[in-house]
């Protein structure tokens, strides 16, 4: 049976094991299910989620054109292939727009190349990456498209997700990395508990290891990118096409956030618990913005584009009132502060610079947003 | 069995040691926490943006079209405006019942102040298959969101297109929590509940996997525009299994 999991055997009632009553085999058999099910399908729904309307995400060069960056949490060393699904749409007729994904962990980098041909609006792919022995725990994804000029035809991106896929059952033997070297996740073989002869020393202290570490497990809240080097020739005027989202500015105070969940027991976990990682473009006298009641600060050099990674601390006021209250959702968005109406782009200060061109107009813009936590 | 939210203290690994006397307690413990991390903190979750057009008329005469989204309204609705949306998530092996968030923008009347406004959205859940993966039907026919149920209206002044000093523009709706005793079995969307994600359908003979499988919400909506759009597994107290 080897490391096996089945996602319907993976409760081991607590009750079956309270004092006076033996501890069967059934309870730690279930538990190394569970913990396998963990470790091959925890975490593997979306790390990418973002969606276009307006025709704002469009591109009328033959080459591919980088359009978009984001970061995503990795889940661990042995979840090693990314899923990409895009819907689309095809201004023309063409076989030959494409999609394009390159991936970076550490030093290492993939790519992916992907048809979006005119007579489908679904399209898919996935591609592996070795991901290195070094302590990583994100990934930074790019996305480019391609026109095809002789037709001509131009792809229109509607949206856009990817997640990693599951490491199916049975989990390889040996170890798993997860994140930091000295992190190694067990997987349970359920040979041994299917007998009774279940329930040893080293059963036990593998459960407690692996449950600690898969509490350090991450996931996507919040993924947003800006869309640059939006063109159209068929569609020339930017009130039909190609007026896309450059910067984070104030009319996304409130609206741009992610619900992480944060139950009891958060703040006694010492280890990463949530993050924002921001994409902007320096300016020599810093960036400040608040989310999520955390006042964000940048001090990168005047007119360098790079990521930055915050921690977060939890606002515990904004408790969130939407979707599933029955958990700890909070509400971690861009705050309507005088800070941000002051320096984000707004009303009165429209960067006339486009990125992906960089000058002192548009110093000290953000690019992107990932809000990622446990 | 009941399922607790916490993340609760772990058992004293010393306890386990070899020769220690191991308590029912412990093992309980680790099956809570385990059961934690399985129907908690490992739920699905998607959160998309929904990145709209920045044109503004104010700024045609500048070198930029914005780029900018200088006020929280898009506006530019119109009576009968209409849109539709394919939200891809990939559900999990025990993906049930989905709760949905949406934030959207409505007016209440036409630009001009003509006509009233019946905004409208409705979800459903399409099963993909195939490479490349396409929608081969419908798993659940899913809901309605409208002014009798759960959407508001809004003003739509201090829109993209359109600034005067309203900036609050857009509201939230959402399918309520309150999970069924049963799969839902109608054929055309029915009033807010959670979405459900059936193990498997069966169309035109063909049975496909869906609960492990990304799936496509899509999403219409009318005399309304979306603005966000967030989907949970919906966590149970009490789960048998």
């Amino acid at each position: 049976m080897g490391n096996t999991y089945d996602s319907t055997t993976i409760l081991a009632d607590p009750s079956s094991t309270v004092a006076a009553r033996n501890v069967d085999r059934l309870t730690p058999q279930r538990i190394a299910n569970g913990i396998n099910y963990c470790i091959g399908a925890g975490g593997c729904h979306n790390v990418l989620s973002q969606s276009y309307q307006d025709k704002v995400f469009i591109q009328d060069s033959g080459f591919f054109t980088e359009m978009s960056e984001w970061r995503i949490p990795l889940v661990s060393d042995d979840h090693n292939t990314l899923e990409v699904v895009i819907h689309y749409d095809i201004q023309g007729t063409s076989s030959t727009c494409k999609a394009k994904f390159t991936l970076q962990v550490g030093a290492v980098s993939a790519n992916l190349e992907i048809d979006l041909p005119s007579t489908a609006e679904i399209a898919d792919g996935s591609f592996s990456i070795a991901i290195p022995s070094s302590d990583e725990y994100y990934a930074t994804l790019t996305m480019l498209t391609r026109a095809d000029t002789t037709t001509p035809a131009e792809p229109i991106i509607k949206s856009v997700m990817a997640r990693w896929t599951r490491i199916s059952s049975p989990i390889p033997a040996g170890t798993i990395k997860q994140y930091e070297a000295s992190d190694s996740l067990t997987p349970m073989g359920t040979s041994r508990t299917n007998i009774n002869e279940a329930f040893t020393s080293r059963f036990a202290h593998n459960v407690i290891d692996n449950v600690t570490l898969l509490r350090k497990r991450l996931q996507s809240y919040l993924t947003w990118s800006n869309v640059y080097s939006a063109s159209s020739s068929l569609f020339p005027l930017a009130s039909d096409a190609g007026a896309p989202e450059l910067y984070l500015s104030v009319g996304h105070a409130r609206i741009m956030g992610g619900y992480p969940l944060a139950p009891t027991g958060y703040d006694k976990l010492t280890h990463r618990r949530l993050e924002l990682h921001v994409r902007s473009i320096g300016k020599s006298s810093g960036i400040e913005f608040d989310f999520f009641g955390n006042r964000i600060s940048i001090s990168t050099s005047a007119g360098s584009v790079e990521w930055t990674i915050h921690t977060i601390e939890l606002d515990y006021g904004r408790l969130s009132t939407r979707g599933d209250i029955t958990l700890p959702y909070y509400d971690a968005s861009l705050d309507n502060t005088q800070q941000n109406q002051s320096t984000l782009p707004n009303y009165g200060f429209i960067p006339t610079t486009r990125y992906p061109t960089v000058d002192s107009n548009n110093h000290g813009t953000i690019l992107s947003l990932t809000l990622m936590g446990i | 069995m009941l399922i607790q939210t916490a993340y609760n203290l772990l058992p004293d690994k010393k306890s386990c040691n070899n020769g220690a006397v191991l308590y029912g307690a412990a093992v309980s413990n680790m099956a809570s926490a385990l059961s934690q991390l399985t129907h908690v903190k490992l739920l699905g979750m998607c959160n998309y943006q929904v990145m709209r057009s920045t044109f503004n008329d104010f700024f045609t005469g500048t070198a930029t079209n914005t780029g900018v989204r200088v006020a929280q309204g898009v506006g530019g609705i119109n009576k009968s405006y209409s849109e539709s949306h394919k939200f891809f998530y990939a559900t999990t092996p025990i993906s049930t019942w989905l709760g949905v968030v949406v934030a959207y923008e409505a007016g209440s009347s036409n630009e001009d102040g003509t006509l009233d406004m019946s905004p409208e959205i409705r979800i459903s859940v399409e099963v993909l298959s195939g490479s490349p993966k396409s929608e081969v039907g419908t798993a659940d026919f899913g809901i309605r969101l409208n002014s009798s149920n759960s959407l508001l209206l809004a003003t739509i002044s201090g829109s993209q297109y359109n600034l005067d000093d309203s900036r609050v523009n857009f509201h939230y709706a959402e399918s309520n929590i309150n999970i069924p005793t049963s799969a839902p079995t109608n054929s055309s969307p029915v009033s807010p509940r959670p979405l459900y994600i059936p193990e498997t359908a069966t169309f035109s003979s063909t049975t496909y996997n869906v609960r492990g499988t990304i799936v496509s919400l899509n999403v219409s909506c009318t005399d309304c525009k979306l603005r966000a759009f967030t989907v949970f597994d919906l966590y149970q107290s009490e789960v048998s299994a």
